[in-house]
């Protein structure tokens, strides 16, 4: 046998495996799988679902206010349907799709061949689809929410009916496992990226993903922490929006925006990051302004948690708050206007192919530059007074949201879909479809400006005959059906039958980056080989490495040890650092996500210990998938990734993604609890007498120090266990384990012992709350410090593999440090003041 | 303001929109990676900075001056904004009046409204007149008025406040200050004796509603002491007619879903029709 | 497994990437800083309120502007244009890499001083707590 037949064998050899390890399961099996590609399109198509759901509600409302009078739906339904539209079109489309997308191409573009954490995405779509099906459910039983989208107390907490909850505990559901979701797509951007994709290198969608990936780590915590503040006011009479016991309504509504100002740019930044990848290949050249782009991805980042005020400019804040406010909102422009101008420098210099994709990112500008003027007039605290909370601001924000996400969307599925399905779109369907909604579109909301500004205020079902916006309200009307049909041409375009087509061209627009390397005839394993790059667009100026690529002469070629693995490399620059064993298909995301769902959903039906016992279920399955397939030692820590090189399979600590995400996660938990606090000094500024009581001392003090002692037995058990004393870090665990459990609960007891409860007053309500935090928190160290021992008596968590005892570590770090601060404020700020 | 921020829209709009649109049809590449990083800086900073600076001291030169009063209030009107209607109360430098869904304001003079509310947060706006501010339960919040024509205009809830929502509106009334003394005077009078007064008490009325001079001294509902001089009824959700008072007594629910007022369509149609023209002869 | 030395280029990774956004951080503090001392001074004290803000304002924004212009100075150093007239980074070594960041850090350091000049202004326009 030659050398060639040789090389040609091993060649054989690992593909042969690799198509092994990621083949998917077949027949209803297939719901096991938890591959980035199958996952990632189910969720795009719940998306879709979800979107055209609250658009037939749209067309719906317009009906209704076609004409004054209308009768189709009642003042209920009416209510119902308009806080559904715009909760499922926020909550539901505009943010999950950005997860979905992202999950979709991030392994292809960044040249990998998964996610990090595949169950984990897993289980953030199944709970995603169950959440969301929850929500929109309820409309069918006439329980759905009717306080608006941002279910404003007290109307929301001492009014509305069931809906409040329904869409409290559904989508604070979603909430968590969207911040599941940016953990692993902002985890793959820092390290599963390929070699030699240096920081200048990153495709700018990764950028973004990593920006918008960190707004939801810092964005959704204000808002879970609202919702639990909400659903204990509601479920056990804690009166934090409630004025006569101390609460103030205005609160929920800080909280509400600090999350809902980020999101609009959650919402966008992404479709820009589509708009980013469509450009240059439009162009045909680099993008113009690189570096400039990433400062407005990163500026707009920062900027956008500085305008939360500005939806809150008529609840008679003071002129100085709001004017700070305002200068925020016209500093953001700033790094937007960056955005757009370096899109038209690059289609100025380059050579611009006509093609649908690029139609709809030319209508997404017009309709976008429109929104964002408009946004500046808002912004303006004068102007908004005039504006706020009429059709004006429904007609800037609709603006805003097609040009900043629906449009680039529509453009992004139009250019990836061969990638995706391995078809094109039709041309022809595009262009109808494309016209069809942006006519459709300026015709129903050019007009609401108008409308707005003559005096029509947003959210009624009704108006009076003889003031002048029937006519202004039947062309919206009529505008939305033409939106409606644009979506309908769009929609058969998608699902029609392309058998009769030819397979798709390897790279059908000429793009230069990676993800237009994926295998084609499609595999599930992505790329053939995991390439090493040395330029921004490596299918432009490395014209060698497709092929190489599918020969498999780059990393990880093969699956010796059948495991499906992806690449791990450093954070600046790009170079390997060890081989990621991912998980494999299980139905166990989907019980998971089923039993923390469940969890959430089970209290609006005030079955409180099923509830109870559907969340043990989906913990019992959390720590199973655990246990039976994350850090698992090898048999020989060492593997030959191609390329010559030998790279680790097992690292723990710093190095290691797991590390990394638990790091984000705490961030997130910590964002929440410094929104608590945050609630519990609001509560100060607005009480003209600051209570004094505190919670007893001995308890209080007591359950702190036993924290100390746990989180100091943990940093004691790692270093043991480094040693190889394996018997004196188990009882360091144990002991730990105890002191955990036996602190949390004295520190919950403490108020209580004090006789403070937590339903006669909002402060020893927010009391309450911020000991109840660090309680959970103690909870689940405690459930790590157990996990550690359990695995370290069943022989898998040695010397040398210890990953899970660093994560435990990491979570005690942050547990004390917000145990510290929460018994500082609960313990010694009253006396202080 | 408006005018001026609008024209300064449609120019930038026109502008970035002419500069994409020539980017795209423009088949030749004779611009440079220079040129393009010029045109980001230009266009994308420079530009930006330096008009939204300018719109930013502009507006908040303004505000100071949209929300103090230049010289002490002549009237104070404390309004508190109930599901779904609004109770008024005006303070002048000698008299408290009460009244209900309506609100009168004589020319040219500051006036300061003051807003509460008891049950969830509504939003006090004339599209007319000037700005919105919202009524939170808890707090107290201020909006200054300074009408500059007479006029009727329709002010309306502008925060969603429930079912209702939509027919939470009112009526404003912008007069003369010699025709607003008069005004004002006469509303500060009891209600003139008539005989639907015994009717009015013995449905029960005067549980909720206050008429002055009379038996029925009920807070719950509207002040109804001279309701027969109002344009509307029900917070302006019907005109101010006989027909509209006899279907709003009898069918509350239809007119105003989840209204705290009851349907009263047990009552006989007679009495109905005579507590009708007792409300509209309460002028 | 997790030695020192991993610990260490960790160290070096986070501060690298962080580097390029400290511009905007100290936005961010600068706008808190403004913004809860206006808002508690009026809700609070609202007689002095607008007086103690100013000052506030006017500290917290020169303390600002010095920290933001050191940072620009650091990154223009780092970006090094002018040595190397490099303005696209699209080169394939640490060092291109390096300037990149330097880039990056330096719009985004920009962009936080007009952030912060323009948080600088509504105390001087509003008179009281209204």
């Amino acid at each position: 046998m030659s050398a060639e037949d040789a090389l040609a064998e091993t060649r054989r050899v690992g593909a042969e495996q690799l198509r092994a390890v990621w083949k998917r399961p077949g027949g209803w099996r297939r719901l096991s799988s938890v591959n980035n590609s199958d996952v990632g399109r189910w969720f795009a198509f719940a998306c879709l679902v979800f979107m055209l759901t609250a658009g037939v509600m749209a067309l719906l409302l317009r009906v209704e206010l076609a004409t004054p009078a209308q009768d189709v739906l009642s003042a209920r339904q009416y209510n119902q349907l308009y806080s559904l539209h715009g909760s499922v079109m926020m909550f539901l489309v505009a943010v999950p799709i950005f997860e979905a997308i992202s999950m979709l191409l991030l392994p292809a573009i960044l040249g990998a061949r998964e996610l990090p954490f595949p169950r984990l995405g897993a289980m953030s779509f199944w709970g995603f689809a169950l959440g969301g099906l929850f929500v929109i459910g309820s409309i069918f039983f006439d329980a759905a929410p009717d306080a608006g989208w941002f279910m404003y107390p007290p109307l929301s907490t001492q009014v509305s009916g069931v809906g409040s909850d329904v869409w409290l505990l559904g989508l604070g559901f979603i909430e968590i496992t969207s911040i599941a979701a940016a953990v692993e797509l902002i985890t793959s951007v820092l390290k599963v990226r390929p070699p030699g994709m240096r920081l200048n290198f990153i495709p700018l969608y990764a950028w973004y993903v990593l920006v918008v990936g960190a707004m939801v780590i810092f964005a959704f915590p204000p808002l879970i922490a609202g919702s639990l503040l909400f659903e204990l006011e509601r479920e056990l009479d804690m009166p934090f929006f409630d004025p006569t016991r101390g609460g103030d309504p205005v609160l929920w509504q800080h909280l509400f925006w600090i999350f809902g100002h980020p999101e609009v740019y959650i919402i966008f930044l992404p479709a820009i990051a589509i708009t980013a990848m469509i450009v240059p290949t439009v162009a045909q050249r680099p993008i113009i302004g690189y570096s400039w782009i990433v400062l407005s991805a990163v500026g707009t980042g920062f900027l956008s948690f500085g305008l939360w005020v500005h939806h809150m400019y008529t609840t008679g804040l003071p002129n100085i708050s709001l004017g700070f406010f305002s200068a925020a909102s016209q500093a953001v422009v700033i790094p937007t206007g960056v955005q757009i101008f370096a899109f038209i420098a690059t289609l100025l210099a380059g050579r611009v192919t006509r093609s649908t994709p690029m139609l709809f990112i030319a209508g997404a500008f017009a309709i976008f530059v429109a929104g964002g003027l408009t946004g500046v007039m808002v912004g303006l605290a004068p102007f908004d007074w005039q504006a706020h909370d009429t059709y004006f601001v429904v007609a800037h924000l609709h603006y805003t949201l097609f040009g900043g996400a629906v449009l680039p969307i529509i453009a992004g599925i139009y250019y990836f879909y061969p990638l995706i399905t391995g078809h094109m779109l039709s041309d022809t369907l595009g262009r109808w479809s494309f016209w069809l909604i942006f006519i459709g579109f300026n015709v129903t909301f050019l007009p609401m400006h108008l409308t707005g500004l003559i005096g029509m205020p947003r959210r009624v079902n009704a108006y009076p005959a003889e003031i002048g916006w029937q006519a202004l309200n039947l062309v919206s009307t009529i505008g939305a059906f033409v939106i409606a049909a644009g979506f309908a041409v769009f929609v058969w375009d998608l699902f029609r039958s392309k058998r009769d087509q030819p397979e798709r061209p390897r790279n059908p627009w000429n793009a230069g980056t990676l993800e237009w390397a994926v295998s084609v005839p499609e595999e599930s394993w992505g790329v053939r080989s995991v390439p090493e790059i040395s330029s921004r667009y490596p299918l432009w100026d490395e014209p060698e490495i497709v092929g190489r690529m599918d020969r498999g002469e780059f990393f990880l070629p093969d699956a010796p040890t059948g495991h499906r693995e992806t690449l791990i490399t450093s954070v600046l620059d790009a170079t390997p650092s060890h081989v990621l064993r991912v998980s494999g298909d299980s139905f166990v995301p989907i019980l998971a996500a089923f039993g923390l769902g469940g969890s959430f959903i089970l209290p609006v039906f005030k079955l409180y210990w099923f509830a109870l016992a559907s969340g043990l279920v989906g913990i019992a399955a959390i720590v199973w998938w655990h246990w039976t397939t994350t850090a698992q030692p090898p048999e020989k820590n060492a593997r030959d990734a191609g390329m010559g090189l030998t790279l680790p399979v097992y690292v723990s600590g710093p190095s290691s993604t797991g590390w990394w995400a638990t790091w984000i996660t705490m961030l997130a938990l910590l964002t929440a609890f410094v929104s608590l606090v945050f609630a519990y000094f609001y509560y100060w500024t607005i009480w003209p007498v600051f209570p004094e009581t505190t919670p007893a001392a001995a308890p209080h003090w007591g359950g702190l120090a036993l924290l100390g002692v746990a989180w100091g037995l943990t940093i004691t058990g790692l270093k043991l266990n480094q040693r190889g004393h394996a018997a004196s870090f188990r009882a360091a665990f144990v002991t730990a384990f105890g002191c955990a459990l036996a602190g949390g609960a004295l520190f919950q007891w403490a108020p209580f012992a004090a006789g403070m409860d937590p339903t006669v007053h909002a402060y020893p309500a927010i009391v309450f709350v911020l000991h109840f935090w660090i309680t959970i928190h103690a909870a689940l160290g405690a459930l790590m410090l157990g996990y550690c021992v359990a695995k370290s008596w069943d022989g898998r968590l040695t010397r040398d593999y210890d990953a899970d005892v660093w994560n435990t570590l990491l979570v005690w770090h942050f547990t004390l440090g917000m145990a510290f601060v929460a018994a500082a404020v609960t313990g010694l700020y009253p006396g202080a003041t | 303001m408006f005018w001026v921020v609008l024209a300064l829209s449609i120019v930038v709009w026109l502008a970035v929109i002419g500069v994409a649109i020539y980017a795209m049809r423009r088949n030749r590449d004779i611009a440079s990676d220079h040129t393009g990083l010029w045109l980001i800086l230009g266009g994308g900073v420079i530009i930006p900075t330096v008009v939204l600076s300018v719109l930013l001291v502009w507006s908040l030169g303004v505000m100071p001056t949209l929300r103090e009063p230049s010289r002490p209030p002549a009237l104070v009107v404390e309004i508190s904004a109930e599901r779904f209607w609004w109770r008024v109360r005006y303070r002048d430098a000698n008299l408290v009046v009460d009244s209900a869904n309506e609100l009168r304001l004589p020319l040219g003079e500051p006036v300061e409204i003051i807003l509460t509310s008891p049950d969830v947060i509504h939003s006090f706006w004339v599209p007319n007149l000037a700005g919105k501010m919202d009524a939170i339960p808890g707090r107290t919040t201020r909006l200054l008025l300074e009408p500059e024509r007479v006029g009727r205009f329709r002010g309306q809830c502008a925060e969603f406040c429930g079912t209702s929502h939509a027919q939470m509106a009112f009526a404003v009334e912008v007069m003369p200050r010699a025709g607003f003394d008069r005004w004002i005077a006469a509303e500060a009078r009891p209600a003139v004796p008539l005989a639907g007064a015994v009717l009015f008490e013995t449905h029960g009325c005067g549980a909720c509603h206050m008429i002055r001079g009379t038996a029925a001294r009920g807070t719950a509902g509207p002040d109804l002491t001279h309701v027969g001089s109002r344009r509307t009824i029900a917070a302006a959700a019907l005109p101010m007619r006989e027909a509209d008072l006899i279907r709003w007594i009898a069918h509350t629910e239809d007119v105003k879903p989840e209204v705290n007022m009851p349907s009263f369509a047990m009552l006989p149609r007679r009495d109905i029709e005579a507590l009708a023209t007792y409300l509209l002869a309460l002028k | 497994m997790a030695g020192d030395e991993d610990e260490q280029e960790l160290g070096t990774e986070v501060a690298a990437l962080l580097w390029i956004a400290l511009g905007p951080a100290i936005w961010t503090a600068h706008f808190l800083g403004v913004y809860i001392t206006g808002a508690v001074l009026c809700a609070k004290t609202p007689a002095v309120a607008l007086g103690t803000t100013r000052i506030v304002t006017v500290l917290l924004t020169l303390a600002a502007l010095a920290m933001l212009l050191v940072l620009l100075r650091l990154a223009w150093r780092r970006w090094d244009v002018v040595r190397h007239g490099d303005i696209l980074h699209e080169g394939d070594s640490v060092e291109d890499r390096h300037r990149f960041g330097g880039h990056a850090a330096f719009l985004l350091t920009g962009l936080a001083i007009i952030g912060v000049l323009m948080m600088a202004l509504p105390p001087f326009f509003i008179d009281t707590c209204r």
